[in-house]
């Protein structure tokens, strides 16, 4: 009886195990969810815990680029300057890294305004527009007679990337 | 890592095909009444005020 017993136990960890393997390449909906409301097949996720969408473009690099302008006059404004571009991660930046936050959290705004409904129209005194309208202000500083004007640019892959515009804002004086 | 000048080449095409479907403050004439940044700053910072009745 105790053998019974214990090959029904062995049985149903050996079952868990590969319930729990076959979860790690699976998306579980809400109803596969509700099956398993005690969540006893785990499904590991460690450093991304969100996730990702299935669409190309949750994987774009994301930049922050802002151009200026002599206020009231007429003509082409200046050359697109990058205020904030991905990264090239050393070695190094694994010891110190400083900037590593606040990089992650302008990109999290870029991010922000560059999925936002183009039908929509975004408010300028929002927090994520306000962040990165400082940012440029501050990694542009353009003199007080110019305006300045940001885009938020999303780039896919390495080699020949598409670029795309997601974002352009108004144009603004300090 | 930044945009190279071919891909600044097709973001100057990309807001300038912006602005034409937007028809928007992008034109020169509206550069001469931008928004000002101590301006919507103000505007956050009085909308977080508490209402005093």
């Amino acid at each position: 009886m105790i053998e019974l017993f214990a090959s029904i136990a062995l049985a149903a960890v050996v079952l868990l195990l590969a319930a729990s393997l076959v979860q790690q390449f699976r998306t579980v909906g809400s109803r596969g969810r509700l099956l398993d409301a005690l969540a006893l097949v785990p499904q590991w996720k460690f450093f991304a815990q969100n996730e990702l969408g299935r669409e190309p473009d949750w994987l774009d690099d994301w930049h922050l680029l802002a151009r200026v302008a002599v206020i009231g006059a007429e003509g082409q404004p200046g050359p697109w300057q990058p205020v904030l571009a991905p990264a090239v991660r050393t070695g190094w930046h694994f010891i110190w890294n400083p900037h590593r936050r606040s990089r992650a959290q302008l990109l999290a705004c870029a991010e922000l305004l560059g999925r936002s409904d183009p039908a929509e129209p975004v408010n300028p005194a929002g927090i994520a527009y306000l962040t990165l309208l400082r940012a440029c202000f501050e990694g542009i500083s353009p003199g007080s007679d110019k305006s300045l004007q940001f885009a938020v640019v999303a780039t896919r892959g390495r080699d020949q990337r598409p670029v795309f515009l997601r974002y352009l804002s108004l144009w603004h004086v300090r | 890592m930044k945009l190279d000048a071919l891909e600044l080449q097709k973001l100057e095409q990309q807001v300038l095909a912006w602005e034409q479907q937007k028809d928007c403050q992008d034109t020169a004439g509206s550069r001469a009444g931008p928004l000002s940044l101590t301006g919507l700053l103000d505007q956050r910072r009085r909308a977080l005020e508490p209402r005093v009745d």
